[in-house]
């Protein structure tokens, strides 16, 4: 089920309304319920892969417990072991099966022996790589004693499963989501009015920012070899605004709708565009994948202990494996590669934790250095999107090659109608600007007028969705 | 909670009344040039065909002069798209079939044709699928059509850009789109020069799968009442153009005029006689006064 659908527009309310009118008495019941309509949320796209969360929540919880149990080193490296096969079997299969197959059969063929073996036509379930992350953690942090494992199924498998973060993150700690599971939700106010507010911009960012950048990004992608590089160079920015609203606007209705049900989600984007350098990017880009990498890879791998080297190798290995995760394509990897080359140097020089506030945090305007670091960030990114959107490596480069020619300085060739998606993503950044001190951009949003002026807002919010939402894509981080 | 609720339903309300502001702005004609005819109820009698006869052909002086023949009763609609959403092909018939009411039995069906129409890249279902909005309608007669409006293949802004601002026509309740453009000589003769430049009429490759489904449609709607093929008149030069490409394309529909014993109509003789927006659309007033001539012949085939 889409956030962006009639169907779950008739799904949230009935739900709503059940949790916190018929299942509110008892815990049991709330968690119960929760999973049931997860499942509904989840089995609506395809009910045969419910037995995939399923079995990997069993696993889990078995592996949880075995783990609390066992004292025995090697045995408790066994089953953190069953746990990581399984899920990462899962991942192997569905996501990059394919991938192998063909790049070992090209391997094979550039070295003088070609092989012969025919792809599967898998079908990727939805949501696979952040479900299978999730439970990963909990497996992980049991494993290292810093959860307790739960012997609650039903917490465990509305952990799992919970619909909102479900099939696009935010990629959920155990320590954070799991033990709000164990505690009766009672509902509030405020939380519930600020989730509705989240869930309300997180529409606005997809369905008016997101889908009218897609229309002009694929559009120009698409075309590539015929147009110039000042019209790349838009399709680069309108991808960047796109996959942005795309994936935020989707992590701001999966936090805000988890507050309607009384859940507090880990923030997963904090206005990346504003960043001055890239290391302040990552730790404003998919926050929650971010921190998992940082975790449960980088700090197992030594993290930013021993020499240069070291960080170098882990750095690498984290952003192309980051990469990976985004899918099987060289596209993903090199994307990763790129980001780490353009981190390293900040983390050689030490100067990648250098801006840990968000950007003129006492001002209303950044400096001009600031904005000049703000500029070359997003430029930065902008070239590392290219690879991201790209149909494949050579793709990029010839799109790179095109964008950085003379064709640059020329007017870019692009429809007349692309101008109304570029003005809606000024107006756009300049909101982001002004509410970039919150948790979300129009969380303090005429806070302190009177009632009738913040309703107006609302409406008029909710009302330019509806007459500004562009064609219906669907989210792209779905395929992940 | 219950305050919370409250407060929701007052903003549900609000939100149902702006939603219907929405609704009804697809029906008034001047923002959505097709809502109208996927929303109107079963007919009796179609104008089907591209975007040329959703322009060209006047339902209003067609029935004006087809009710006066006590043979038919009923008004006909015209159910032409465009030529990416309309030719002839799975998609546009299975619209058709939803649009027409079963138990007509002496209904007129006007089938418009040109090379463009019938003319394919091999790959046409797909094509039709993936460009025509049809094939995400399960109705074409409901009222309101939400499948239509919450699932957009054109956003909203550009409806009301387009077809407000730069485009101004006017879709009619009888599915007649009146385009309200600048018609001078010399903008008629850009538009026209713009149309040949890009190509256009060049290299159509028959279909068997566009001729397989036009004669389908033949074959359905002669069910219910009279058929017509009709070729519309074009610019000269588009018609030579037309020519060229596809020389077989009247032989062609006489003989499946010829097959099903249905009328065939060709205008694209009487090219001279008309003007057009862009070589192709008939101006407002041609379509007028082609609407007449295109009833009259109608009703003398009736009279022979």
């Amino acid at each position: 089920m889409l956030f962006n659908s009639f169907e779950f527009a008739v799904f949230i309310p009935i739900v709503f309304l059940l949790y916190w009118f018929v299942f509110n008495r008892n815990i049991k019941m709330q968690n119960l319920f929760l999973v049931i309509a997860s499942y509904i949320f989840y089995g609506w796209w395809d009910w045969r892969f419910l037995s995939l969360i399923l079995f990997s929540t069993v696993i889990d919880y078995f592996v949880g417990i075995a783990l609390s149990k066992e004292k025995i080193r090697v045995k408790r490296k066994f089953f953190l072991f069953v746990s990581i096969v399984v899920n990462i079997s899962f991942l192997g299969f569905f996501k990059y099966y394919n991938f192998f197959l063909d790049s070992f059969i090209e391997a094979f063929t550039l070295l003088g022996y070609p092989i012969n073996a025919s792809s599967l036509n898998i079908i990727l379930p939805v949501g696979i790589s952040f479900y299978t992350f999730q439970t990963l953690s909990y497996s992980i942090d049991v494993y290292r004693g810093k959860l307790e494992s739960t012997k609650d199924f039903l917490s465990f498998a509305a952990y799992v499963s919970f619909f909102p973060q479900l099939v696009a993150g935010p990629i959920e700690r155990a320590k954070n989501l799991l033990p709000q599971f164990y505690e009766k939700r009672y509902f509030s106010y405020a939380k519930a009015v600020d989730g509705s507010k989240q869930i309300l911009w997180g529409f606005f960012k997809k369905m008016v920012i997101a889908d009218n950048c897609a229309e002009y990004a694929n559009q120009i992608f698409s075309n590539s070899d015929n147009l110039p590089g000042s019209s790349l160079l838009l399709g680069a920015f309108f991808f960047a605004f796109q996959i942005y609203g795309d994936f935020s606007g989707y992590s701001d209705i999966a936090i805000g709708t988890s507050r309607l049900f009384g859940f507090n989600l880990m923030r997963n984007f904090a206005f990346p565009y504003f960043s001055r350098d890239i290391a302040e990017f990552w730790r404003r880009w998919h926050i929650s994948l971010s921190t998992w990498f940082r975790d449960y890879l980088y700090i197992p791998l030594g993290g930013s202990r021993g020499g240069n080297w070291i960080k170098i190798r882990n750095t690498i290995i984290i952003f192309v494996v980051s990469g990976f995760w985004h899918g099987a394509n060289w596209t993903f990897i090199v994307w990763g590669g790129l980001n780490a080359l353009y981190f390293i140097p900040l983390l050689i020089r030490k100067k990648n934790r250098i801006n840990m506030e968000i950007v003129a945090n006492q001002n209303t305007l950044p400096s001009l250095k600031e904005f000049i670091q703000m500029l070359f960030t997003f430029f930065l990114t902008l070239i590392a999107w290219v690879f991201f959107r790209a149909e494949n490596v050579g793709h990029a480069f010839s799109y790179l090659n095109t964008l950085f020619s003379l064709s640059l300085f020329t007017f870019p060739v692009i429809n007349k109608l692309a101008v109304f998606p570029l003005i809606f993503t000024l107006f756009f950044i300049v909101i982001e600007w002004l509410g970039r001190r919150d948790e979300y951009a129009i969380q303090n949003i005429a806070i302190t007028k009177p009632k009738w002026i913040r309703w107006g807002v609302y409406f008029v919010l909710t009302f330019s969705i509806i007459v500004l939402m562009g064609q219906g894509e669907t989210f792209i981080y779905f395929q992940f | 909670m219950k305050q919370f609720v409250i407060k929701l339903l007052y903003f549900t309300i609000g939100m149902i009344f702006l939603f219907l502001f929405y609704i009804l702005s697809f029906s008034n004609g001047q923002i959505d040039f097709y809502y109208k005819r996927v929303s109107s109820p079963l007919q009796h009698s179609l104008i089907v065909g591209s975007s040329r006869s959703a322009q060209g052909i006047i339902p209003s002086e067609i029935s004006d002069h087809l009710n006066r023949h006590s043979k038919f009763e009923r008004n006909i609609y015209n159910f032409s798209f465009a030529a990416s959403y309309s030719p002839y092909g799975e998609v546009y018939f299975n619209s058709i079939k939803k649009k027409v009411d079963s138990l007509t039995r002496n209904g007129v069906f006007i089938i418009t044709v040109d090379p463009g129409s019938i003319s394919g890249n091999g790959n046409e279902l797909e094509t039709d699928r993936k460009l025509s909005f049809l094939s995400d309608l399960e109705s074409v007669t409901a009222s309101p059509n939400l499948r239509y409006i919450f699932n957009p293949r054109q956003p909203y802004w550009t409806k009301l850009l387009y077809n407000c601002f730069f485009g101004k026509g006017y879709l009619h309740d009888d599915g007649w789109l009146e385009m309200r453009i600048p018609n001078d000589s010399l903008t008629r003769h850009i538009r026209l020069e713009m149309k040949l430049r890009s190509k256009y009429g060049i290299g159509y490759n028959i279909s068997a799968y566009r001729l397989n489904y036009l004669k389908k449609t033949v074959e359905y709607l002669k069910k219910f009442g009279s058929v017509y093929i009709v070729v519309m008149p074009n610019h000269p030069v588009v018609q030579d153009r037309f020519r060229k490409s596809v020389p077989m394309f009247t032989d062609i529909m006489e003989e499946i005029s010829e097959y099903y014993n249905v009328e065939f109509l060709d205008f694209s003789k009487h090219a001279d006689k008309y003007e057009y927006t862009d070589g192709t659309h008939l101006t407002s007033k041609s379509a007028k006064s082609f609407s007449n001539e295109l009833a009259l012949k109608i009703l003398k085939t009736i009279k022979n």
